[in-house]
């Protein structure tokens, strides 16, 4: 069974950071398989994942065992900039992979 | 009596002349000043000479007026196709060409204002398109007579849509590769200042480009709307970038992962050669597989994708076709051709992912360049220069500039005597009667060139005294000076009316010519149908003011 992520659908597309998103995806992979899916930002822009316990960073990451071949996600994410606004548009990147094979997808978030 | 009733009848129609020209020279410039015919920097009278460019020849339909401002018109850009209602401005630069070749350069920025500001003798003509003209129109100033001119015409114009579609596909090539520079740990990340350098860099190329076709691209400043409309096309296509850069990371994981596959088989391979019951068909689809699989760890990029795709995925098939045909029995075969499929499943999925955001990505440029030329580029100029001379050619209408003809009445004070004439009027530089002279600036000195002439004429009224005087020329007297035009078709002026002096002995006829001294006043002939109407026309019918 390939492992494959969906095309990753934000909810809402247009942010004004601080703001939360959602990210709606799923991801087809053989039944039992340890995969690891991670959240990107680019690493020269000014926006950042903010976490929990309000560190911030550019990367998040989620291992887990696909339960079965479809795993829906709905992962939410806080992102905030560190100063003015310097983008219009930003994208993120979700990244699985499991062994040396993996798949990978972007969205595009609006930043108003 | 009747000498005196002659001489009354005489002065009292000078005096209704002088009186009647006065009132129609200052109804003249009432009128004048009133029509105003067009909306351009300068005002342009009624009556106003109007030459056209003549855009195919680069030159104007006629020799250009000296001495008078004038409209300069025409209907179309530089080509006949470009039509008025394509034309947003007109601007003009031009001055005296004083080398008279045709090596004149188009203007600078820094020449523009030159010309602007009036500098040097340069000049500077412009024209706004309010929608309604159906021809444009500028306001030429004064030119000298008998002086070559260049003439510099900016045409500010909206892009046709064969050109918006030209300058759209050349953005297409140059912002993908500013826009791939920005690739930042495989994220495609463009900041606000980012994108104003790639606009910024796009435009500078397209002028430079366009430049060598003496063409111009004005790019707009950006409200917030449009910077919105140029940061959401760039938005859109960096992120059909992104697309395609994730497509070829996930095919860059799979083929690692089938060459780790493929290291396995061959390790497979190699127990089953080593094994007892091994059959050589099997052995020979796994050694093919092998072969396969090294074409299939190298894709095709780019454009290749798209073209030369179909190949590369038949190649895949090909594995996995010798895969099943080499029918191991046991889990570790099983296992290894498991791991391939699945892995060269994955690898298709990919790529055909890949070939379609290449599509894609080329879909997407098209459609945002198309915003980016329509939002940043909104004007497009041609440029083009014109020679152009105030010098007639023609011998016979050349001397109309210096020559003139004029009637008046001269005074001969000593022999208290008022005689008629008719007179040329010399010009020492070419002057054009269309432009007005008026009696204020008269004590400036101002004009004095274009007033002053020297006379020539005759008298046609008798001088002739028995046994004093005889006409020069049968009944005629010749009558030479100068003359100063006080306003535009009255002059004053004085000199000789030459005259033969009999001998004082009547038995002698060596007789001698004498001057006698004259100030006259004189009229235009020009003018002579506004003497007609005097003397004919019943007087309800005289003009009036407007």
């Amino acid at each position: 069974m390939p492992l494959q992520l969906s095309t990753i659908q934000p909810s809402p597309d247009t942010i004004s950071p601080p703001d939360d998103v959602s990210l709606n995806f799923t991801l087809t992979a053989n039944v039992g398989a340890d995969y690891i899916v991670s959240y990107n930002l680019a690493l020269g822009n000014n926006l950042y994942f903010q976490q929990t316990d309000g560190t911030l960073v550019k990367q998040l990451v989620d291992p887990g065992t696909a339960g079965g071949t479809l795993t829906v996600f709905n992962k939410d994410v806080r992102i905030v900039s560190k100063g003015p606004k310097a983008n219009t548009s930003f994208v993120l990147k979700v990244v699985v992979r499991e062994g040396l094979n993996g798949d990978t997808k972007s969205c595009k978030i609006w930043i108003s | 009596m009747d000498h005196l009733l002659s001489r009354g009848k005489t002065v009292f129609s000078f005096y209704f002349l002088l009186l009647f020209c006065f009132q129609g020279a200052v109804c003249a410039q009432t009128v004048t000043k009133q029509k105003t015919v067009t909306k351009t920097t300068n005002i342009v009278v009624a009556g106003t000479k109007e030459v056209t460019l003549d855009i195919s020849g680069r030159s104007f339909s006629d020799i250009l007026p000296f001495d008078v401002p004038f409209i300069l018109s025409g209907t179309t850009g530089i080509s006949d196709k470009m039509t008025i209602d394509k034309i947003i401005a007109i601007e003009c630069f031009y001055q005296i060409n004083t080398t008279r070749k045709d090596d004149q350069t188009i203007p600078n920025a820094t020449e523009e204002t030159k010309y602007k500001n009036g500098e040097d003798g340069r000049m500077y003509a412009s024209w706004q398109n309010n929608g309604a003209d159906t021809k444009w129109r500028l306001s030429i100033k004064e030119l000298m007579p008998n002086r070559h001119y260049s003439f510099f015409f900016k045409f500010k114009r909206k892009l046709s849509d064969d050109e918006r579609a030209k300058l759209a596909e050349h953005a297409s090539r140059i912002i993908p590769p500013l826009i791939a520079k920005h690739v930042d740990n495989n994220i495609v990340s463009l900041s606000i200042a980012e994108i104003g350098q790639i606009v910024s860099e796009t435009v500078d190329k397209l002028k430079s480009d366009l430049a060598k076709n003496g063409q111009d691209i004005t790019a707009t400043n950006l409200s917030s709307v449009d910077q919105n409309i140029i940061a959401k096309a760039m938005g859109d296509l960096s992120f059909a970038f992104q697309q395609r850069i994730d497509e070829q990371q996930s095919i860059s994981w799979n083929i690692d992962a089938l060459k780790a596959d493929s290291a396995e088989l061959e390790k497979v391979l190699s127990r089953y050669k080593a094994s007892a019951d091994k059959k050589p068909e099997h052995v020979n689809a796994i050694n093919n597989a092998l072969l396969l699989l090294k074409s299939v760890f190298t894709y095709p990029k780019g454009d290749n994708a798209v073209n030369k795709g179909q190949s590369y995925l038949d190649n895949i098939e090909r594995v996995k076709a010798e895969l099943e045909k080499a029918n191991i029995p046991g889990d570790e075969y099983g296992k290894v051709k498991t791991a391939l499929t699945d892995h060269l499943e994955d690898i298709t999925t990919n790529f055909n992912g890949y070939a379609e955001r290449i599509n894609n990505l080329s879909k997407v440029t098209d459609a945002e360049m198309d915003k980016f030329v329509a939002t940043v580029i909104r004007t497009y100029e041609d440029a083009i220069l014109v020679s152009a001379t105030t010098t007639n050619n023609n011998f016979v209408t050349r001397s109309n500039s210096f020559i003139t003809a004029d009637i008046g009445v001269a005074l001969l004070p000593s022999i208290g005597k008022m005689v008629p004439y008719l007179g040329t009027n010399i010009y020492l530089r070419p002057i054009n009667q269309d432009r007005p002279l008026f009696i204020k600036d008269l004590f400036t000195g101002k004009d004095f060139d274009r007033r002053f002439s020297l006379m020539l004429g005759l008298t046609y009224s008798t001088l002739a005294k028995d046994g004093y005087r005889e006409n020069l020329m049968s009944t005629f007297n010749l009558i030479t000076g100068a003359g100063l035009r006080i306003a535009d078709f009255v002059k004053v002026n004085g000199g000789v009316v030459w005259y033969t002096k009999l001998n004082t002995n009547p038995l002698n006829t060596n007789n001698t010519v004498r001057g006698l001294g004259f100030v006259s006043l004189s009229f235009d002939l020009q003018i002579k149908t506004v003497f007609h109407k005097l003397f004919t026309a019943d007087v309800t019918t005289i003009p009036t003011k407007p």
